[in-house]
């Protein structure tokens, strides 16, 4: 049981962070380590 | 109500990010040089939403000199924002109050907001802002940004001023002569251009702009009554009309400065100039640099930082977090795999990349502690000397200096560089500089190999700055990028102690950026890696070396065999480097730290390391994940600039060859001469590639050169 | 004159012009320095040197110029005095003999100074100068005319030898 709810919360969190980083219109995959990636904001501009 | 927005316009290095930052409450970077801020941000003020705030990058005049000064002038004069809020350093009035003149011509309402009025009172100088204000006809307000004072205030003032219906613009006053031909110009003005704007149309048809001419297309006859009035002006002021204008614009400035300010006698050279004599001395600039550059990777990557990485590797990831997992989990009777993936996967993989965290935020700050001070934009200047002598401008140090952060906004930042070769070839070399994502594998080598030499970590620095400099060389030579160095004209701030405020906030945005990396992306490709290294290709559990990565991993690894690592292990982790540059550790932690049960020392991966790789071997590997392609995101931002998938491959290929020759002749030479192996082919080839570079680098150009292109001897 | 590259150190210069010389082909790097406010007449002095690369300051600010530049920027340690002569009409002195170049000012108080003969090219002479420079009377194609001084500004003229 426990196994389960470990499981579905890595997954889920694996999961989440696929879909933000890469899948969510506007997340473009950029994931630079600097605080300020002038890519995000200029996407987060447009919509 | 209406949204209205406040564009935050000034001089570059005037602290517009800094003011934007405390606005909207982002934490945009900073950085003291010119040019940080390439684009055009938008945010909203926290205490309005529908207050829009506008950060710009820094231009020096309406009349754009470099790429990113257009996007500014465009917003400016295009989108018309309903009020600007002119940040001017107030150390430094005359030069910023420039482009308050040009502002206020605009017929758009302006507050000037004089920042870093700290600053002023330090140097025991008064700025009177109601005489100013006064003067200019324009509110004015006090701020210091870097310390969050006023910043408020001067919204308000500005979203007032916005709405006050009484406004008309006030302009600065010139001589009567340049005043009377500016308003015989005015008269020829159609009666559809807006009163407000009736100023900035004559001033810019008295410069002879062509886009305004042909925006107004007068008839020949009032072109030339116009081009008239213009010549006799420029006969009476002796000067052409460009020039009338800029000297008109200081002189005014000149006497309001000396009316609303007073200040020592600040034409003499100060504390920071006699600093600059010896760190920009011709012969002691470099030296200086150097060792400068060598103590900060020391301190940081082979000592200081050192501490907090052995406590987090050895206790925390090594011990206390571990065997709790493991109690709890046992305790809750968790299957075996799911623990095996939180042990050997999550943990040892993230807990690998986040164990360098102590020597990164050590790095950053002291990083941040040159910026800050001042010393970072020096070093533009100093390389300046070294890089023409190559053919690049020393522009393109700008974009190196940011990339030891990240190499996406250091990409960006290229825009800077006027000359379309020299942004094209800045944009190939500049991911070669040690990004912080490379840290940890810089530090995990010098780590494991070379615990008692203090050059290694340094030295992965200094071959990232190498590589950029043969590459200038060489590239120039081909007929791509042959070509003129653009000229350098770079404005410098004043040194300055470094604030603590902000170089910890800037150590700790970054680091938290760290962190924030190695919960998400790092966490997702550890889950991976530990699931293709456990299992094979029947979804069946498998020990390491049969798995579904060891398969795939075995497949590529010839290739790198040249290179002293052609192990399936290290192939996946310089693979797996390419979604980001601390996966390479994290997957050395899953395949290296998974194996060992609990080693003695703690280091889990260090033994195994150690017996996978050879110092040479691992030395090369180090150099070849420094210079090949850099991760997803910067080859991203590297196509954003480069446009075409063509030039996009050339600087990936070009990379990856780079990066594979040199740790060839590394590894191949290195292994012959410290390790006993014999001379053999390889040494021959590698002797061979060195052959070669050294042609690339002193032939002929490809291309004729304009001798006068040809950077003399310095 | 020598070219920023040669001046010394902790010494103040004045700029004079740039040594590629007509203003009217001015490339876009001398209009930048223009805009940061290297213009005529503007205070100079080198921070450092750096073999041909110099630091300069200007107007409170420290700006970094490689060596093609500071072989461009022409200083001089005297201020050197504008070559044209051009001066309005109320500034000379009683006594002086001088030439108009031009009339500036608007439309109508523009045609009426012509209408009165003062055209480009004819001689003037200064006769008078009320006590405190209001209104001045000159001589013109041989009649007395008497102007105020607000008219007189408008009035550019050069310097005659007489």
């Amino acid at each position: 049981m426990s196994t389960i709810i470990l499981g579905g919360l890595i997954f889920g969190t694996a999961g989440y962070i696929v879909y933000s980083k890469l899948l969510k219109k506007g997340a473009g995959g950029c994931n630079c380590s600097d605080c300020n990636c002038p890519v995000n904001s200029r996407q987060n501009e447009t919509h | 109500m209406k949204e209205i927005s406040i564009a935050l316009a000034g001089n570059p290095n005037s602290g517009k990010t800094s003011i934007f930052n405390e606005l909207t409450g982002t934490s945009q970077y900073v950085g003291n040089w010119p040019g940080v801020t390439v684009e055009k941000k938008e945010g909203t003020w926290r205490k309005n939403k529908k207050v829009k705030i506008q950060d710009l990058p820094g231009i020096y005049s309406l009349s754009p000199y470099t790429p990113e000064e257009i996007v500014a002038r465009d917003y400016l004069l295009h989108q018309q924002p309903e009020v600007i809020l002119n940040v001017v350093d107030a150390s430094n009035l005359e030069r910023n109050l420039y482009l308050t003149t040009q502002l206020l011509e605009t017929g758009i309402p302006v507050v000037v907001d004089l920042n870093m009025m700290d600053v002023v009172k330090k140097m025991g100088n008064r700025v009177n802002e109601e005489k100013l204000a006064y003067g200019l006809g324009t509110p004015v307000v006090c701020t210091s940004a870097v310390k969050g004072d006023g910043v408020e205030a001067a919204a308000e003032k500005a979203e007032k001023w916005a709405k006050d219906k009484t406004f008309s613009p006030t302009f600065p006053s010139y001589d009567r002569k340049l005043e009377s031909a500016l308003s015989e110009i005015e008269d020829f003005l159609p009666s559809t251009i807006s009163s407000r704007q009736t100023r900035w149309y004559a001033i810019k048809l008295f410069e002879r702009d062509t886009r305004v001419q042909a925006e107004l297309s007068f008839s020949e006859e009032i072109q030339k009554e116009i081009e008239e009035i213009i010549q006799i002006s420029e006969k009476i002021f002796a000067d052409d009309s460009e020039s009338i204008l800029i000297n008109e614009r200081y002189e005014f400035i000149v006497k309001l400065v000396e009316l609303c300010s007073t200040k020592k006698d600040s034409f003499k050279l100060t504390w920071s100039d006699k600093i600059d004599r010896i760190v920009t001395n011709r012969i002691l600039a470099i030296p200086v640099f150097a060792f400068v550059m060598w103590l900060v990777y020391y301190i940081s990557i082979q000592t200081i930082g050192t501490m907090g990485t052995d406590w987090i590797n050895d206790t925390l990831f090594g011990t206390i977090i571990p065997n709790a997992a493991t109690g709890a989990m046992v305790s809750l009777h968790i299957a075996g795999w799911m623990q095996a993936l939180v042990l050997d996967g999550i943990i040892a993989g993230v807990g690998a990349v986040l164990g360098f965290l102590p020597q990164i935020a050590t790095l950053f700050f002291c990083l941040a502690v040159l910026e800050d001070c001042g010393y970072m934009a020096r070093i533009a200047f100093v390389m300046d000397r070294f890089f023409r002598k190559f053919g690049l401008s020393g522009k393109s140090f700008i974009p190196m200096l940011i990339a030891t952060g990240c190499g996406v906004p250091a990409v960006m930042a290229t825009r800077t560089i006027e000359n379309e070769k020299d942004r094209r070839m800045t944009v190939m070399v500049t991911t070669f500089m040690p990004c912080s994502a490379k840290l940890p594998i810089i530090a995990l080598i010098a780590g494991a190999f070379f615990p008692t030499s203090s050059w290694v970590a340094p030295s992965a620095y200094f071959i990232g700055i190498a590589a950029i400099v043969l590459s200038g060389i060489m590239l120039k030579k081909t007929a791509l990028f042959s070509g003129d160095p653009a000229p350098f004209i770079m404005e410098l701030p004043a040194y300055h102690m470094p604030r603590a405020r902000g170089v910890l906030q800037q150590t700790w945005n970054r680091s938290v950026a760290f962190v924030k990396k190695a919960g998400t992306i790092i966490f997702v490709a550890c889950i991976l890696i530990w699931f293709m290294s456990s299992y094979n290709f029947q979804l069946k559990p498998v020990a390491e070396d049969v798995s579904i990565l060891a398969a795939i991993g075995n497949v590529v690894a010839p290739l790198f065999a040249p290179l002293g690592w052609g192990n399936w292990r290290a192939t996946v982790a310089t693979v797996t480097g390419l979604i980001a540059k601390e996966n390479v550790v994290g997957t050395f932690g899953i395949l290296y730290g998974g194996m060992a049960e609990v080693s003695e020392n703690g280091h889990e991966v260090w033994p195994m390391l150690q017996v996978a790789f050879t110092s040479v071997s691992g030395y090369s590997f180090l150099i070849f994940n420094l210079l090949c392609a850099p991760c997803f995101a910067a080859i991203g931002a590297i196509h954003r600039e480069m446009i075409t998938w063509k030039w996009t491959g050339i600087a990936i290929g070009y990379q990856c060859g780079l990066a594979y020759l040199v740790s060839f002749v590394v590894y191949q030479l290195g292994s012959w001469f410290f390790e006993n192996n014999n001379f053999g082919l390889g040494q021959f080839l590698a002797i061979g590639v060195i052959g070669g570079i050294i042609y690339a680098l002193v032939r002929k150009p490809r291309k004729k050169l304009d001798m006068a292109g040809v950077p003399s001897a310095i | 004159m020598i070219p920023l590259i040669e001046a010394e150190l902790e010494k103040n210069y004045i700029f004079v012009g740039f040594a590629s010389g007509k203003d009217a082909e001015r490339t876009s790097v001398e209009k930048h320095l223009l805009d940061l406010g290297l213009v005529r007449g503007t205070e100079i002095k080198v921070v450092s040197h750096s073999g041909g690369n110099v630091i300069i300051l200007i107007h409170d600010s420290r700006i970094a110029v490689d060596k093609v530049v500071s072989d461009n920027v022409i200083v001089s340690e005297y201020s050197v005095p504008v070559e044209s002569a051009a001066i309005s009409l109320d500034e000379l002195s009683v006594g002086e003999y001088s030439k108009v170049v031009a009339i500036i000012g608007k439309g109508g108080v523009k045609r009426r100074l012509m209408d009165m003969g003062l055209t480009k090219g004819v001689s003037v002479f200064v006769r008078k100068v009320a006590p405190l420079g209001d209104p001045i009377e000159i001589n013109i194609r041989g009649y007395e005319l008497t102007l105020r001084k607000a008219e007189a500004s408008m009035v550019l003229v050069e310097s005659v030898k007489e």
